[in-house]
């Protein structure tokens, strides 16, 4: 390897001999033994160094200043239809257009750049809270949006936007509606499933039906907001705590599980509603008490229970389960009924959810669910999602500690996530 | 005429989809499933709009796509990342890229083309770099290959009307692989020839055929003119007349800038108005549509114009239509001009209303252009700078060819800032072993195959159409048959035989035999009727058609048997005495054998 490839840096211009053949291009990134060099053309190509023969620097890389924002006037809180928090995700990710690798910051700039159309709805109140990739969200990040979304509310926002990676959506969803109950003001998630350096990027309508929604629709709930199908038209409006990705890629992945949408959001600015919800309090209440120490399983066949040992073990407040069917674990395994029984002992509450994922639990159907209720920790929860169980067990646990209390609040419905009727269209929608 | 010209060759390949598992097939079908999107503009690698997508931000960002679901799949519809590519499509490229000579990057990095017109659902085109700097004969000329790019092809535009365009994603995902050559020097009729030559070459690889499935760009500089790049010859025959009809409307087009050129003077005073009222009552059915859909019946006035959008370019192009095709790109509404007016249902009466309307003499004219409302300020502003910069030069654009043999204005010419790395798709190594292969491709053309194998035009062109080429190359080497009799079996007969029965029959029946006559079971006659017979499905292979139907080859003292006797009864000519044995043993023997036996026995014969 000639000496002058280690004094190389991004930028500089160089000539390189390939096969007989002298390449002109500048320098991209140095990785894994390989010179990449944009040509002139655009394209990017990659030479391993050590097969390099003859290298010569043309010229030295300027260094550029960094493009400053423009001045983008955000306007006031105080004054703000809208308020928009980004906590990071697809939707919050710009490209190094030269390197190919994700930028570190995104601008309020960034987010009317990638849907300028919003600025027809009035003025925005855009802050950047955080930058995370959605399945590295901990409740943690939950409460802080909750408090940024309430004081937003606080200073007279019609509605609030949170834009963040779509993995765990719907569990901040959930958290952010046990967390701001009532609201007085819709707080509308959303993100986006292609990026958005791309001119297809769904991140771009997404933001704008989302904005369209903070600022018109008349629910005062916390609420999914993604496209309804493959097509840009519109999106639904989407109960948070009743909602799930169930697709890793299509934009259209977030449905609705045993409910209906709540409505819809088209592009052009109308909002159709389909479903009751709940209306605008009178003011909005914040309390983000809520217990870390939960866990989620899911049971299967050859399931015995020593996982529910180690928990409880452990010191853990209480559990999820994801069960089979109608809420079934199998109980015919002996250490599985210590286990639980265990649990019980010590005050651990297990709350049963279906892996079905759609459909209500019920513990009368079956002798082995029968079984299980003879357990005063076994609770089921009707028609909630198991991601929701998860969260509103938190924070169930933030708020009581016996398990006949854990019990009643686990079993009521706080922000509309069970419902009483199993209705007939609420089924793969 | 003299021209400089680049070319840029679009080859589809004859494969599954570069980037997902898909046929490459185009459907036809009435319903297919229908995706509605709507793009943003999105920045190129400088951060800055690239200039072509500004111009597309003037045309409408919603786009409806065609789903058919045996040709496309989430990947062409933007729902999911590209899989890894397909090796089979990488292949064929490292072979034509060897065959071209080539210098090839082990490395592939795929990157992202920005294009926002609609034709790719992601709002860009994966492309990657894989060869430069080779060479391409054509008789004595070594044209100079400056690039070869591996890349998807775009979706199939359904025709657009206002405002909307649609597309269909069956195309979309193809394998293309992108030939750009250096500037040549030549003439129109050169220029044809390379193309013809190219088309051949292109025929030796594993690429799909038809209409379509070539598409030819040419970068042209005439002498005197401004360089233009012309989109999409289908038809390579008639590459010369467009050639010459471009020339033509260039030659035009500086002839007017140098006597009216002055004109554009005027352009910063004109008059426009709108004349639904004044029309209301006109007799076209174009104007009267414009007035119920609510649309503006614009009219702008140009003094000393009279003659001007009228003159003649070249053949089926005046200078109206290059206003018009540039608006049509911009709002998919063209003009309609006073040159060529009465027409279109607009009558003389309707013209001097329209004349006072915009305070018109005899000297002057006016166009009409019917759009929305709120486009009226874009659209004077479009067609003022279009009429400015085509009475200053002849404009430097990407430019679509017509059946007509004409071409029109289709974008502005894209600059550099419109590509950046693909980062859904890791650098692709390619692998030594699939670079090694391709290696044996190295100055792989019709002539070197000519010449290397002995073949002639008319046999190397007979497997090239029948896509035998590869087959019969590998059977050569294998079995060590000559081409001749790798032709009759492989395509003449197994054609017959399926043609005479209606039936189909699989190529490996014709390999099967092509086998057995390598082996010296069956003489090549023998070819026909087994086929047949298989076809019937009489026999499952030819080692058992064979066996079971008396079509083996005599052995040599079997052949004596039969001659024996034909040469007793009295038959002492060769010809007679083949003729007889054929009509006695079908095709069981062959000729030189037989012919040999014969000369021996006449000989024992003769010495008896």
């Amino acid at each position: 390897m000639p000496d002058s490839i280690k004094n190389l840096g991004r930028g500089d211009s160089l000539e390189i001999d390939f096969k007989g053949t002298l390449i002109h291009g500048d320098l991209i990134d140095r990785k894994d033994g390989r010179l990449i060099l944009k040509l002139k053309s655009g394209y990017d190509i990659a030479l391993k160094e050590n097969e390099i023969s003859h290298i010569k620097l043309i010229k030295k890389s300027e260094k550029t200043e960094e493009r400053k924002p423009a001045n983008l006037k955000i306007e006031d809180l105080n004054d703000a239809d809208v308020g928009i928090i980004t906590t990071g995700g697809t939707i919050g990710s710009k490209v190094d257009y030269k390197t190919g690798g994700v930028s570190p910051t995104f601008t309020a700039e960034d987010v009317v750049n990638l849907s300028p159309d919003i600025k027809v709805y009035g003025k925005m109140y855009i802050t950047n809270l955080m930058n995370v990739f959605s399945e590295n969200m901990t409740p943690k990040n939950w409460i802080d949006i909750a408090k940024e979304a309430a004081t937003h509310i606080k200073k007279g926002v019609k509605g609030v936007v949170v834009t963040m990676g779509t993995d765990t959506m719907h569990y901040a969803a959930s958290a952010l509606s046990f967390m701001l109950n009532p609201l007085s003001a819709p707080i509308v998630i959303t993100g986006a499933q292609r990026s958005g350096d791309r001119g297809s990027t769904d991140g771009s309508t997404n933001l704008l039906a989302s904005v369209i929604a903070a600022k018109k629709w008349d629910g005062g709930e916390a609420v999914i907001c993604m496209h309804a199908n493959m097509s840009d038209e519109y999106n639904f409006i989407l109960r948070g705590n009743k909602a799930r990705k169930m697709h890793t890629e299509r934009r259209d992945a977030f449905r609705p599980i045993n409910i209906k949408p709540l409505g819809k959001v088209y592009i052009d600015g109308r909002i159709e509603n389909i479903n009751e919800h709940r209306e605008k309090s009178e003011e909005t209440k914040i309390d983000t008490k809520i217990d870390e120490k939960v866990a989620l399983l899911m049971s299967y066949p050859s399931f015995d229970g020593k996982i529910i040992d180690y928990y409880v073990d452990e010191g853990i407040h209480g559990l999820v389960i994801a069960a089979t069917g109608f809420g079934n674990l199998p109980t015919a395994n002996e250490n599985l009924i210590k286990a639980l029984k265990h649990a019980n002992e010590k005050g651990v509450p297990i709350v049963i959810t279906s892996q079905t994922v759609y459909g209500r639990t019920n513990k009368f159907v079956y002798k082995t669910s029968r079984e299980m209720s003879s357990f005063q920790n076994i609770i089921y929860v009707d028609d909630m999602t198991t991601e929701t169980a998860f969260t509103k067990l938190m924070f169930v646990l933030g708020h009581r500690k016996k398990l006949e209390d854990i019990n009643e609040m686990m079993r009521t419905p706080l922000a509309g996530e069970m419902s009483e009727r199993s209705e007939i269209d609420e089924f793969l929608i | 005429m003299k021209l400089k010209c680049g070319f840029e060759w679009h080859v589809q390949l004859d494969t599954n989809k570069l980037f997902c598992s898909c046929p490459s097939l185009l459907i036809d079908k009435d319903k297919d499933i229908e995706i509605k999107r709507r793009f943003k503009a999105s920045l190129g690698e400088s951060g800055k709009a690239d200039i072509t997508a500004s111009f597309e931000e003037g045309k409408a960002r919603d786009v409806i796509y065609e789903a058919p679901v045996e040709a496309s799949c989430l990947v062409e519809a933007d729902e999911e990342p590209p899989h890894e590519i397909n090796k089979e499509a990488l292949k064929i490229a490292l072979e034509m890229s060897n065959a071209l000579n080539c210098k090839i990057f082990d490395e592939i990095i795929f990157m992202r083309k920005v294009i926002i017109d609609g034709s790719n659902t992601s709002g860009f085109q994966r492309t990657a770099l894989i060869a430069i700097d080779g060479s391409f004969k054509v008789k004595d000329k070594n044209i100079g290959i400056a690039t070869i790019n591996l890349e998807e092809d775009s979706a199939r535009r359904l025709g657009s009307n206002l405002n909307v365009a649609k597309f269909k994603l069956d195309r979309l995902g193809i394998p293309l692989v992108e030939i750009a050559t250096e500037l040549i020097e030549t003439d129109e009729e050169e220029l044809k020839e390379i193309a013809e030559e190219f088309g051949r070459f292109t025929r030796l690889f594993k690429v799909k055929r038809g209409i379509g499935t070539i598409r030819q760009d040419v970068n042209l500089s005439i002498e005197g003119g401004s360089r233009v790049e012309l989109k999409g010859f289908q038809d390579i025959r008639h590459m010369d007349r467009v050639i010459v009809n471009e020339a033509e409307r260039q030659k035009s087009l500086l002839k007017l800038i140098n006597d009216r050129g002055y004109l554009s003077q005027n352009l910063n005073s004109i008059n426009n108005k709108g004349l639904n009222q004044i029309l209301s009552s006109t007799k076209s059915e174009l104007i009267i549509r414009g007035i119920k859909s609510d649309k503006l019946v614009l009219g702008i006035g140009f003094k000393n114009f009279k003659g001007i959008f009228g003159y003649k370019l070249c053949e089926g192009k005046r200078f109206g239509s290059e206003v018009s095709d540039y608006l049509k790109a911009l709002f998919g509404a063209g003009i309609i001009h006073s040159d060529e007016l009465p027409a279109y249902g607009i009558s003389l009466d309707d013209v001097r209303k329209v004349k006072e309307e915009l305070n018109l003499g005899e000297d002057d004219a006016f166009l009409i252009t019917i759009i929305k409302k709120e486009e009226k300020e874009r659209a004077i502003d479009s067609i003022l700078n279009r009429i400015r910069s085509l009475l200053a030069s002849v404009p430097t654009e990407v430019r679509a060819v017509n059946e007509d043999n004409t071409s029109s204005f289709l974008r502005p010419i894209g600059g550099k800032d419109r590509m950046y790395i693909e980062t859904d798709l890791p650098i692709v190594e390619v692998e030594k072993d699939l670079l090694k292969e391709a290696e044996k491709f190295k100055g792989f053309s019709t002539e070197s195959l000519k010449s290397k194998y002995g073949l002639n035009d008319d046999t190397l062109n007979l497997l090239i159409k029948a896509k035998k080429l590869d087959l019969a190359l590998k059977l050569n080497l294998e079995l060590k048959l000559d081409f001749n009799t790798i032709k009759k079996v492989l395509v003449e007969d197994l054609t017959y035989v399926r043609h005479k029965l209606s039936l189909d029959l699989d190529e490996n029946a014709a390999i099967d035999i092509l086998k057995q006559i390598a082996d010296g079971t069956i003489t090549k006659e023998a070819s026909a009727p087994i086929l047949e017979r298989m076809a019937l499905n009489e026999f499952k292979s030819a080692d058992e058609a064979i066996k079971k139907v008396n079509l083996r080859k005599l052995y040599k003292d079997e052949l004596k048997k039969e001659i024996l006797p034909i040469i007793k009864s009295g038959k002492l000519n060769e010809n007679d005495i083949i003729i007889s044995l054929k009509q006695k043993v079908g095709p069981r023997f062959d000729y030189n054998e037989a012919i040999s036996v014969i000369q021996t026995l006449n000989g024992k014969k003769g010495n008896n």
